[in-house]
């Protein structure tokens, strides 16, 4: 009866889901999140600082909660199906694993940090007093902005395809509509806002995930039916150390998944918002507990392959839209297509939520205060925000140009793996230098990015590793000068002085807060 | 279909438990700043203590790196052998929603 099974076609056929639902299930969403973030603005935030850094309180539980939902980009949700699909268990193991691990490779860099740095803010602030060097504080502010604005493309680009796919939703519709959803509760909360409405999403995504796909294995027919057609498309799909898989997709995304972490302050300000008695332990925890993730929403790839789906099927989204198409084709309920729709969505909300946090707290700490220092902090509240619609504006723009969504994410990754080394040398290399932070990553870059598009993205990426390697350490070698980590905590220390001496601006609200707290 | 409902009734449960216990923790998170406010209502809010002390903090990092690698591995090596191994990775994307939970519950911070 099995062999039977497993060798009965799969029918696919359209859902025929009208636009309507698919706005539904955005706006609904985004209504949901709003309510969230008005609740946590009410409770927790009072102060720019409290927007920013969370006043250095998130727990346990929502930090793990928010770094796996933050990290759960749409590509988790929906490259892990199309890595499936193209490669077969091969492309998941080199999507997956790295991913996971690139999370959990930030802890020496997270403990470090934070030892050296307690009261820090953003990854620029860091690279601003470790070298007291304009021009290296302007090229780190250039990349972690680029990544950040990145990360909202993106994830514009996650919601474009899933609701193209499954609803046929115009483009700029969707843009627009995505924007202004997460613009609004993104505007309102800062840090706690975005903390506590990631680990809502942490939820949204991993579970919703896990029912679609054990109701898409059951109406393939059940997981043996599938794995023996999958066994009769031939070996390799299910071959995990295929050559061709990491050469012409692995090591490059590898590289570049644990280069993202290393330079993306949504990262950095969870790092520095964090009680730091459980900072190794929630990178640890985030790390392991994304893996699933991925792993669950891979077997829709595996699904569609056994299921005789082809890449032409797929139109002009390509196999990353194989995840969205297998759903609305299989015959799944209604309800278990909308759950599917709010995981990616959910996903991409999270993902562009953090983003904005992390440049409202780029634009607070790094520009706002650095130009005008004795700014009031009303004044310093309202900029902070503005620069959340900024970046919006700046994202549909891209998106609206027509690039495209895989060549978007490579290029980015490509960039941030010249971040890597830097970025690593800075922390814990004392003699590392300003003008060897310079040199290396422009000329990384400026190495890398030809032989990436001539020949390989591979030979592009080992000339990017290898060039600010040699150059990060030849150029400091050329010095003698070693950096005392212990003068950024002293020049914390001044900094937190001429905050106190500030305070009488908090006395209102602190009042307030302090009757709201009585007891009578 | 007997394993999609176990899954559903699973993942219903874990889902209760996870809200419940995430709005406990905001409630505790919005208590402990109001206490905080009230006690120095004249200066900025204070920051917790706590210090980070690397050498112990990255003890034995790299397994528990290197084990989320092999884990992940040996679970991809199982699925490409053992159909019944599939269902191994919806379970374990409930495991998420586990874990969050339980991080929830043991935070050592919890009293600070």
């Amino acid at each position: 009866v099995l062999d039977q099974i497993s060798h009965a076609a799969i029918t696919l056929r359209p859902s025929h889901l009208s636009a309507g639902v698919g706005i539904a299930l955005m706006c609904g969403l985004g209504l949901f999140m709003f309510g969230v973030a008005q609740a946590v603005r009410r409770n927790l935030v009072r102060t720019t600082h409290d927007f920013i850094i969370a006043h250095r309180r998130i727990s346990l539980g929502f930090g793990v909660g928010s770094v796996i939902s933050v990290w759960t980009w749409s590509m988790a949700v929906m490259l892990s199906s199309a890595s499936a699909f193209t490669w077969g268990t091969s492309g998941l193991m080199w999507f997956v694993v790295p991913n996971g691990l690139a999370v959990v490779a930030l802890v020496p860099f997270a403990v470090y940090m934070r030892k050296r740095m307690p009261k820090g803010y953003t990854l620029i602030q860091f690279v601003r007093e470790r070298f007291e060097n304009e021009l290296a504080t302007l090229v780190m502010f250039l990349g972690v902005a680029f990544l950040l604005l990145s990360t909202v493309f993106i994830n514009l680009f996650g919601v474009v395809l899933v609701t193209g796919v499954i609803f046929g939703l115009n483009k700029t519709v969707v843009l627009l509509l995505t924007l202004a959803i997460v613009m609004l509760y993104s505007y309102f909360g800062g840090l706690w806002t975005s903390t506590i409405t990631a680990t809502l999403a942490a939820l949204l995504v991993s579970i919703p995930a896990a029912i679609v796909v054990l109701y898409v294995l059951y109406k393939a027919g059940g997981p043996h039916a599938v794995f023996t057609r999958v066994h009769g498309l031939g070996s390799k799909e299910f071959n995990l150390w295929r050559g061709d898989t990491a050469a012409q997709f692995g090591l490059s995304l590898g590289l570049g998944l644990i280069a993202v972490t290393i330079c993306d302050q949504s990262f950095w300000q969870r790092i520095w918002g964090m009680r730091p008695q459980n900072l190794a332990r929630t990178f640890v925890w985030a790390g392991w507990w994304f893996y699933p993730i991925p792993l669950c929403l891979g077997l829709l790839g595996l699904v569609a392959l056994g299921s005789g789906v082809q890449t032409s099927d797929l139109g002009s989204f390509g196999a990353g839209g194989v995840g969205p198409y297998l759903v609305s084709h299989i015959g799944l309920p209604v309800v278990l297509i909308c759950l599917y729709v709010l995981t990616v969505v959910t996903a991409c909300y999270s993902a562009m939520d953090g983003a904005f946090s992390a440049i409202s707290s780029l634009v607070a700490v790094d520009i706002v205060k650095r130009l005008s220092p004795n700014i009031g902090e009303k004044k310093l509240f309202r900029l902070t925000k503005l620069s959340i619609p900024v970046a919006g504006l700046i994202g549909a723009i891209v998106v609206n140009s027509g690039i495209d969504y895989v060549s978007l994410v490579n290029f980015v990754f490509f960039v941030d793996i010249g971040f890597v080394v830097p970025v690593a040398l800075a922390i814990f290399w004392p003699r590392y230098s300003s003008s060897a932070f310079v040199a290396a990553l422009v000329l990384a870059e400026a190495v890398g990015i030809p032989i990436r598009q001539d020949i390989s993205p591979l030979w592009g990426i080992i000339a990017c590793l290898g060039t600010s390697a040699i150059v990060s350490v030849g150029v400091s070698l050329l010095t003698s000068e070693r950096f005392d980590f212990g003068r950024l905590e002293r020049a914390e220390a001044e900094l937190a002085s001429e905050h106190a001496s500030r305070a009488p601006e908090r006395t209102p609200v602190s009042a307030q807060a302090a009757k709201a707290a009585s007891p009578a | 279909v007997a394993i999609f409902i176990i899954g559903l009734i699973l993942a219903v449960a874990v889902a209760t438990a996870y809200v419940s216990l995430g709005a406990l923790d905001f409630l505790r998170i919005r208590r402990e700043l109001s206490r905080v406010t009230a006690e120095h209502p004249a200066t900025p809010l204070t920051e917790p203590d706590g210090d980070v002390d690397p050498a112990r903090e990255t003890v034995g990092f790299a397994w528990r790196a290197l084990g989320g690698v092999v884990a992940s591995v040996a679970l991809l090596y199982a699925i490409s052998h053992l159909w019944w191994a599939w269902y191994a990775f919806p379970l374990l994307a409930i495991g998420t929603g586990v874990a969050v939970s339980v991080a929830f519950v043991i935070d050592p911070t919890k009293s600070a």
